[in-house]
């Protein structure tokens, strides 16, 4: 088996690192080409069908809100200046996400992911599961939060305004299909949590021989 | 028929699979996922890989039956308490 045959020396921490980057990339550098493959696949085919089973909205990641735009911090000044009430603002346009104040006593903070990140994170703690797959969960990621976006429309703020709830341009999963998907997606990167462990530690062994 | 119809509106990858109606076919998807968990266990437990994919096999079989025995049990329970 080549599996067994090559004996390249890796450092382990260079290992760990590709093993994120692409599933199975570290036992391919130990020259394990038949499990980099199996790994590879196995892990990348669960990733997707968590996404074919969930939507692309499954993709949930911390500090962005329903409508695709970042969750802003926004802080509300009473009239005698001592107190202070924060409030999440989960914006429905650009506009809003850019200036997310509704009166002049609000107070923008910034984004929520930026001045609370653990909170963000513990809201959707499945995040760290379905990240340790790699870059292939950030690039999911971002097209899941440009597909959240309401379609542009001329009025889009006024009908905001007016009263008519704000249409998420694909709606989130719900339900079996959300859990099920998340389930596949969160267990996807934990098994790459394992090939990047097994990775590393096998460099490490050849390393000392 | 109302699944059929929901199935023609699914779009992969886009939107989710319409398994919140009444379908039969939902408990299936434990398959893929004990396949996809036995065969990564076994390919870093193994030292060589033909030997992984064998006892990935048994593996698999062994997660799902499992997880039907602790369907059942937990079906069981809740309807002697309910």
């Amino acid at each position: 088996m080549p599996d067994q045959k090559s004996g390249r020396a890796v450092s382990p921490f260079l290992v760990g690192i590709c093993a994120w980057l692409i599933p199975g990339w570290g036992y391919w550098l130990l020259g394990q080409r038949v499990r980099a493959i199996t790994v590879c696949v196995t892990i990348v085919v669960l990733f997707l069908m968590g996404i074919a089973i969930g939507g692309i909205r499954v993709m949930d990641p911390p500090g962005w809100g329903e409508y695709g735009y970042m969750v802003q911090l926004v802080t509300h000044e009473y009239d005698d200046g001592q107190r202070l009430v924060e409030r999440r603002v989960d914006p429905t346009s650009a506009d809003e996400q850019a200036n997310p104040a509704a009166d002049n006593d609000d107070r923008v903070q910034g984004p929520a992911v930026i001045e609370q990140p653990l909170a963000e994170l513990a809201e959707r703690p499945w995040f760290a599961g379905q990240v340790l797959c790699g870059p292939i969960t950030l690039i999911a990621s971002d097209i899941s939060i440009h597909a959240a976006r309401p379609p542009a429309t001329p009025d889009s703020s006024a009908s905001a305004i007016g009263g008519q709830p704000v249409q998420e341009g694909v709606e989130s999963s719900h339900s079996r299909s959300w859990e099920i998907g998340t389930l596949y997606t969160a267990v996807a990167g934990m098994l790459n949590l394992l090939t990047i462990i097994d990775a590393g530690f096998r460099a490490s062994e050849r390393k000392s021989q | 028929m109302i699944a059929g119809f929901s199935l023609l509106a699914y779009t992969l990858f886009i939107d989710p699979l319409p398994i919140w109606r009444e379908s039969w076919y939902w408990p299936l998807l434990i398959i893929p996922l004990s396949a996809g968990v036995a065969l990564v266990y076994k390919s870093i437990r193994c030292r060589d890989m033909p030997t992984a994919f064998r006892e990935s096999i048994g593996l698999a079989i062994t997660i799902i039956v499992g997880m039907v025995l602790a369907a059942g049990a937990l079906a069981g329970v809740a309807k002697f308490m309910h």
